[in-house]
């Protein structure tokens, strides 16, 4: 079983290696680039959202942060792009302490209005703070990183194909994370405090640290997403960080399945190429991801992951009907 | 020198007036229902949007427009309700679905108007912008004065629904305990659809009367919704008192703040509240609401 | 020695005296036992020891330690452990990973450990997994360590209530209500259970209503009624006690 996981796993991972070189257009290219960026950002969410059981809307915020701490320290103080990714990642996993200590106080709808406060003072400092990040007028000249030399031959990240290997080794080093973390016993821990607070509380599981640990990963990988992008576009303004990320980060971890570490991905990558797939845009993907989210929430809160693991189950039982068991069990 | 402070409180009044028309819905709301809906200044877009299309498409006069808005508004809390809300009480979904369902409802609503409708910038024509008054030094567009007349109105006519008719009293006892009022008989599905439908067509009429002062766009509901959540925080969930002094409170701090502080460190100032509110006393300063924390 | 020493505790609920004044003590390797009408305050003291809620005065000191300001996580890591009078289970998950997670605090894997899946991280889910099968076989759950929790019979849910609390290894364990709902087949073998449970060594509290399990598996039995401690002895004392009669009874003689 855990074979056909890595299996599948590596796989996958030399498929989208292979995906620059069959989509050559710089648009389609570009797109892989943000399905990538954005799925870091759904699976950092769903960790807090599927195994904490939480919805924050602060997730924006972090990204923000992440952004803009790695393009002011590359712009400012020429920092190398490999330090001033660790640093926005370091710089959203304080915020997340910060902000989480208080916030993690509370559960349910007042934890998510907490995080909605929180979102919304971040991107005020963020804009408000103009000798520093020069405000709604926004960061340019952000200094791209320059590349690599790997195995005799070089892999320039100026370019679309270039970065797009270079987010991809964030991603999957987000996904190696997520999964070993899920599977250690914090992450049985975040499961046990989403099932029953109190149960798990008697059991010796220090809530309180649990749960501000995963709000600090979740926020970390973001930053981490954040500094990306930055040094992907290159300008960077606060609107790009605001409860509207929030949310539609959100709609991505809902659509592709809370509660797993893949469905978020799926989610992401969906939301990420739906507009082109189908050839919408001017606002009305956004009619689409609300109404699918709200389909998913009401009848199949597994997410899209879940329904295809559903779909695959019962496929496999209905195939091979062990002697002595009912179907379906 | 306290001309400028009359008119800002005469500006604050007025902006507090919306506050709470909109913070009463939410309140009730989740009260009552105890869902917290994300979607609520989508209601509010919704009611100015309809109050648009009833003036400038139906050639409608401003005044019934505004009932319009207020009807059909209560129609959609009604359909919100009873499609996306209902489904999950009935499964006993934890409360995060309720919330999720309502922010994909506000994305949802906010692409579905911006499709429709597009960028443009456009405004209710209503016949009272055009005349002024004065009180005592401070000037009033007669449609700020129609702002405050109908909130007065609508919070009174709520406060004495809440207080003094059966259905009321049956929303007073929903808020207590669900269980317990449904165990004495009470027609918990009726509240809560009126609930929504009050709560809707309150924010409906809001959006009404500031969509012909100011744009009515898609996104509007998005900064008003925000006050709300604070209005709500500070005051109590389930208040009807408390959010009528938060709202006014909030409003008039903001806009007598906002002579002296820019505009965008008010903001932060309604947020700190806001959170510290939150820590130290969720319930807010009315509320009766106990808080479920981990 | 006294595991457990509960020192003139007392809890007010608005002017409502939920324990007033309680002083018992719990000596190693007992069975002790606290009865009392509904309402007593026997749930109530579970919980001011187990730290879920605070006491308003007194003193709790478990194993010579004050865990009066304590918050429950640290409580049962002391090994201090309580089980739940409505039976609480991890629902979703299989009875093996429930009683995993009881058994989380003796991971030691630490957070980067966690993140880079070291070896060590991996061997702690091994052995733990050994220690599971031990508990569940001692329990005679082996078989059902594949089942989802939720699909137990109610019975068998309990026992993964107490299967859970065993995983935190503890030297005190307070059960509440365990025998509730309970057949006469299902409450004979959860005697035979508490009994093996105190043979490995640990010491039980029991809040019960069922007052042949107690008379039967009790070294001592303590009584409250409205909060208060009456009577204190051996089963054969306290059933025979004028006080706790007439608590369980009332005045007029109506059961």
């Amino acid at each position: 079983m855990r074979r056909a996981g890595l299996v599948g796993a590596i796989s996958a991972t030399g498929l989208a290696l292979l995906l620059p070189l069959a989509l050559t257009q710089p648009y389609l290219q570009h797109l892989l680039v943000a399905s990538v960026i954005n799925g870091i950002l759904a699976v950092s969410l769903g960790i807090v959202i599927g195994f904490l059981g939480e919805l924050s809307l602060a997730h924006g915020a972090f990204y923000g942060i992440g952004a803009y701490t790695s393009a002011l320290l590359a712009k400012n103080f020429g920092v190398p792009f490999f330090l001033a990714l660790p640093a926005g990642t370091l710089g959203a996993a304080l915020t997340g302490f910060l902000i989480g200590i208080p916030a993690l106080r509370l559960s349910g709808h007042y934890f998510a209005i907490a995080t909605l406060g929180f979102q919304g003072i971040v991107i005020l400092l963020i804009t408000n703070l103009v000798e520093i990040t020069r405000g709604p007028m926004g960061l340019s000249g952000i200094p791209a990183p320059g590349g690599i030399n790997l195995f005799g031959g070089g892999i320039s990240f100026q370019t679309k194909t270039g970065f797009y290997c270079l987010s991809l080794a964030v991603l999957l080093v987000t996904l190696w994370f997520t999964y070993n973390l899920m599977r250690s016993k914090f992450g049985q821990g975040f499961i046990a405090i989403r099932e029953d607070p109190l149960l798990a509380a008697s059991v010796g599981i220090r809530t309180k640290r649990y749960r501000l640990l995963a709000f600090c990963v979740s926020a970390a990988f973001a930053g981490a997403a954040g500094s990306l992008y930055a040094h992907y576009t290159l300008f960077i303004s606060p609107d790009s960080f605001n409860l509207g990320e929030s949310v539609y980060i959100a709609t991505m971890v809902i659509i592709g399945g809370m509660g797993t570490i893949s469905g978020p991905l799926v989610g992401a990558v969906l939301l990420t190429t739906l507009p082109e797939m189908l050839r919408v845009a001017g606002g009305l993907q956004f009619v689409l991801y609300g109404l699918i989210a709200m389909i998913v929430v009401i009848f199949m809160p597994k997410g899209i992951v879940g329904m295809a693991a559903l779909y695959l189950r019962g496929q496999r039982d209905a195939r091979i009907p062990a002697p002595g068991t009912t179907p379906g069990e | 020198m306290s001309e400028l402070i009359l008119q800002q409180i005469v500006n604050g009044i007025v902006l507090g007036s919306i506050y709470t028309l909109v913070a009463l819905g939410l309140t009730l709301i989740y009260g009552i229902l105890e869902v917290v809906n994300f979607a609520h200044g989508e209601f509010y877009m919704f009611g100015a949007f309809v109050a648009f299309l009833a003036v400038s498409r139906l050639g409608m006069p401003y005044l019934p427009a505004i009932a319009v808005a207020a009807a059909v508004s209560a129609v959609f809390g009604f359909l919100v309700e009873r499609l996306l809300i209902r489904p999950l009480i009935r499964r006993g979904a934890p409360p995060i679905n309720s919330v999720l369902v309502t922010v994909s409802l506000s994305t949802f609503l906010i692409g579905s108007f911006g499709y429709l409708f597009g960028a443009d910038l456009r405004q209710i024509p209503s016949p009272y912008m055009k005349k002024v008054i004065h009180v005592a030094g401070a000037f009033l567009t007669m449609q700020r004065l129609l702002v405050l007349v109908v909130a007065v109105l609508l919070i009174a006519l709520l406060a004495s629904i809440v207080k003094y008719t059966s259905l009321g009293k049956q929303m007073r006892a929903t808020a207590q305990n669900i269980e317990a009022a449904r165990v004495v008989g009470i027609p918990i599905d009726r509240v809560f659809s009126i609930t929504f439908m009050i709560g809707a067509a309150l924010a409906g009429i809001a959006g009404g009367l500031v969509g012909a002062m100011f744009v009515v766009e898609p996104t509007m509901g998005l900064q008003i919704v925000v006050k709300a959540f604070i209005v709500v925080i500070v005051g109590g969930i389930g208040s009807i008192e408390g959010s009528i002094i938060a709202g006014f409170g909030l409003a008039l701090i903001e806009t007598l703040a906002g002579a002296l502080l820019p505009a965008e460190f008010i903001d932060i100032v309604g947020f700190s509240v806001m959170i510290v509110v939150l820590l130290t006393k969720p319930t807010g300063f009315f509320g009766v609401k106990a808080v479920r924390s981990a | 020695m006294d595991i457990l020493a509960v020192s003139n505790v007392s809890k007010y609920y608005g002017g409502l005296a939920a324990n007033s004044e309680v002083t018992c003590r719990i000596r190693e390797g007992e069975i002790v036992s606290l009865i009392g009408p509904n309402g007593a305050g026997k749930t109530t003291l579970f919980n001011l020891i187990s730290g879920m809620e605070k006491t308003d005065c007194g003193t709790i000191e478990y194993a010579g330690r004050d865990i009066g300001g304590m918050e429950p996580p640290e409580i049962a890591r002391l090994g201090l452990v309580r089980t739940f009078q409505q039976t609480k289970i991890f629902r979703d998950v299989k009875v093996k990973e429930a009683v995993m997670i009881g058994r989380h605090i003796h991971d030691r894997t630490g957070f980067l450990g966690a993140l880079l899946s070291s070896r060590s991280a991996r061997s702690e889910r091994r052995s733990g997994s050994e220690k599971v099968s031990e508990i569940l076989t001692f329990l005679g759950m082996s078989f059902q360590a594949e089942s989802v929790a939720r699909n137990l019979a109610y019975g068998d849910q309990k026992l993964l209530g107490i299967a859970i609390s065993l995983g935190v290894e503890p030297k005190l364990l307070l059960l509440d209500e365990p025998a509730a709902g309970l057949n006469i087949q299902e409450s004979a073998r959860l005697m035979e259970i508490i009994r093996k449970i105190r043979d490995k060594g640990i010491t039980i509290g029991l809040v019960e209503h069922n007052m042949k399990l107690v008379m039967d598996i009790s070294d001592r039995v303590l009584v409250l009624n409205y909060g208060k401690l009456i009577a204190e002895g051996t089963p054969g004392q306290v059933r025979k006690d004028p006080g706790v009669i007439e608590a369980y009874l009332g005045k007029s003689g109506n059961a």
